[in-house]
């Protein structure tokens, strides 16, 4: 039973590959290339975050807003992007593009194997199953067996590779350097993403979404393109992972727990589930909320809480619905 | 009608062995069965919401701990009797599953999960934060009131006591729950699961009914917790959190949803083998885990289900 998208959200999403929306990315990218002439190197910082979080929703949004499966396990995927780039500088040797490799692969690796299982359910079960297998690998990492990989639970820091492009040689912990090095890294991702839901894949997962029985009837493999969504959305988690460890400089078994993978349900419930831009948005409002009321709001999360609680039942569509109704108002 | 005469058969010795128990087991069983009846009734309150009416609940941990808080608060600062501290339970989990189920019961599948889930991480943070009235992580302790019973006046520190006391408010909540299944409510609650767009066009009002759904778990998992609370004579703010209802979930799937006596079985299960193997086997969780995803996956009707498949093959062959 894949779970059909509300029509209230379905009615806000931008027809894909629009030119109002091409634009309009564009726009935002040329903004967010010129942000750092303005921003100090903390908020650059917190630029990238909002990035590399964005990324993370992003990727869940690819299985929950345009596959119909909501999953509680993201974590997994984003903790082995990023001790899958940790191990590789610290272990094999490896620069930055070897880390981010090794990052990918280690991702990809776990969201098939889990996958495989995952897939084979859908519906409640599967979300059920998501949650099980997240909290088993977590107890799995925090008991101390994998120490060799893991570093004990609060990590280790290592040494960031510089950022080699032929000749040149950036040092990543430049604030300027990691934030385009984010930047470009997170716009090819959602090029990629968008790309793949523009193409006939990204319609049979629509379709999956909306009935399953009627793609499975029609005669396509439900089970391959859900295990396709799924690999897809664990190796974006994983870059997303390899990223935040990569500029960070540091790991941490927390990135493997369940309330990072409920981040990615919060930042796209009130983004706006079922887009792209839509976790963007949603983990700036809630990393900025943060960063800027939480010293004023002694319990913030809380806050956050009710706008996901108000978003759920009055406004399903999110902040880019609410946007989309604003300008089409106008 | 010999699978009909088996399952009553099964039920009444499973009721003769709950009656007898305490004279059959040893204190720590007494209190690891008292402990299983509780959880049972948790598990089955989940099993009204998700089996019977097709809402995944995991903030079900949140009426459990309101209803184990009710009791404590009830108790310490009311000075309370027993049956009061239960009033009090009950009447308190079932105004806030009100509450939670006007904004719950709006939206379906995933978005009801998210808003259960959501529910549940606020108000545990909030009573984190209180921490005056619920003394936060550290929780409330207080000493339980006599208990009286017509002319009679008990202790429940006595473990036997405390064991049919557990015994009598589970069984009569079974009974309650079993009836209201049966009845036209429990038509139409399987009929929204089964097909809530349908039933909405046959002109039952689907969202007055979930909230009856809601309330009606809510109350069976408040009444858990107070029986908690009055056992353990302890009340903490762990037990709001969204992983105490994940245990529900699993425990019901395991035994069989839908059936009101799964969760029970799912619990009594699942609780053995943690209770046997944990202690040469350290990392227990791991095997329970694996068992769930086996679950899922090859029995999704759970271990109820495995039993009526293998009597209902038996009986054809």
């Amino acid at each position: 039973m894949g779970e059909p998208l509300r029509a209230g959200v379905r009615a806000a999403l931008p027809a894909p590959g629009g030119l109002a929306s091409g634009a309009l990315l564009l726009g935002l990218l040329a903004l967010l290339a010129a942000a750092p002439a303005v921003l100090s190197p903390y908020h650059r910082g917190v630029l990238a975050e909002i990035l590399v979080w964005g990324l993370f929703g992003m990727a869940f949004d690819l299985l929950f807003g345009y596959t119909g499966m909501l999953s509680f396990g993201q974590a997994l995927f984003f903790g082995a992007g990023a001790y899958g780039a940790a191990f590789a500088i610290f272990r094999l040797g490896a620069g930055l593009w070897g880390a981010l490799g090794v990052a990918l692969v280690v991702a990809a690796a776990f969201a098939l194997a889990v996958g495989a299982v995952a897939v084979r359910v859908s519906g409640h079960y599967f979300l059920v199953l998501t949650i099980a297998v997240s909290v088993l690998v977590f107890l799995v990492l925090e008991s101390g067996h994998w120490r060799w990989i893991t570093g004990g639970y609060s990590g280790r820091p290592f040494p960031a590779p510089p950022i080699t492009l032929g000749p040149v040689r950036l040092p990543l912990t430049n604030s300027l350097a990691g934030y385009y090095f984010v930047l470009a890294a997170v716009a090819v991702a959602y090029a990629a993403c968008h790309r793949l839901l523009a193409s006939g894949v990204g319609r049979v997962l629509a379709s999956i979404r909306e009935n399953e029985l009627r793609a499975r009837l029609v005669g396509y493999s439900v089970e391959s393109y859900r295990l396709l969504a799924f690999a897809v959305a664990g190796v974006l988690a994983g870059l997303a992972g390899a990223l935040y460890a990569l500029t960070a400089q540091y790991t941490n078994l927390a990135f493997f727990h369940w309330t990072v993978s409920a981040n990615a349900v919060v930042w796209t419930v009130i983004g706006g589930t079922g887009t792209l831009l839509g976790p963007f948005l949603g983990s700036g409002l809630v990393i900025l909320g943060t960063d800027v009321l939480s010293a004023w709001v002694p319990h913030f999360p809380i806050l956050v809480g009710a706008l996901v609680l108000g978003v759920v039942v009055f406004a399903p569509e999110g902040m880019v619905g609410l946007l989309a109704r604003a300008v089409r108002a106008r | 009608m010999r699978r009909r005469g088996l399952a009553w058969l099964a039920g009444g010795l499973a009721v003769l062995f709950l009656a007898t128990a305490p004279g059959l087991l040893g204190t720590y069983l007494r209190v690891f069965f008292t402990e299983l009846l509780i959880w049972g009734l948790f598990a089955m309150a989940f099993d009204v919401l998700y089996g019977y009416t097709g809402m995944l609940s995991f903030g079900q941990s949140t009426f459990f701990g309101v209803g184990a808080y009710a009791v404590a608060l009830a108790v310490s600062r009311a000075e309370a009797g027993v049956w009061g501290a239960l009033l009090a339970a009950a009447v308190a989990s079932v105004l806030l599953a009100l509450v939670v189920g006007y904004f719950a019961v709006r939206v379906s599948g995933h978005y009801f999960v998210i808003i259960t889930v959501v529910f549940s991480l606020v108000v545990f943070r909030l009573a984190l934060q209180h921490k005056e009235l619920t003394g936060g992580d550290d929780g409330l302790s207080f000493e339980v009131p006599a208990l009286g019973v017509g002319p009679v006046t008990l202790s429940l520190y006595d473990p036997v006591v405390n064991y049919y006391f557990v015994l009598a408010v589970v069984t009569a909540a079974v009974a309650v729950t079993a009836l209201v299944m049966r009845s036209p409510w429990g038509r139409v609650f399987v009929a929204i699961r089964e097909n809530e767009q349908r039933a909405r066009l046959v002109g039952y009002d689907v969202d007055r009914y979930k909230l009856l759904a809601f309330a009606l778990s809510g109350l069976l998992a408040g009444l858990a917790g107070a029986l908690y609370a009055v056992t353990f004579r302890y009340s903490n703010a762990s037990l709001l959190h969204w992983t105490v209802s994940g245990q529900a979930v699993v425990w019901a799937i395991v035994g069989g949803v839908g059936t009101l006596v799964g969760p029970f079985l799912g619990t009594g299960v699942l609780a053995g083998i943690t209770d046997t193997i944990s202690a040469w086997f350290e990392h227990y969780p791991l095997l329970v885990g694996a068992l769930i995803i086996v679950a899922v996956i090859f029995a999704p009707r759970g271990l109820l289900g495995l039993l009526a498949d293998a009597f209902g093959r038996s009986r054809a062959s």
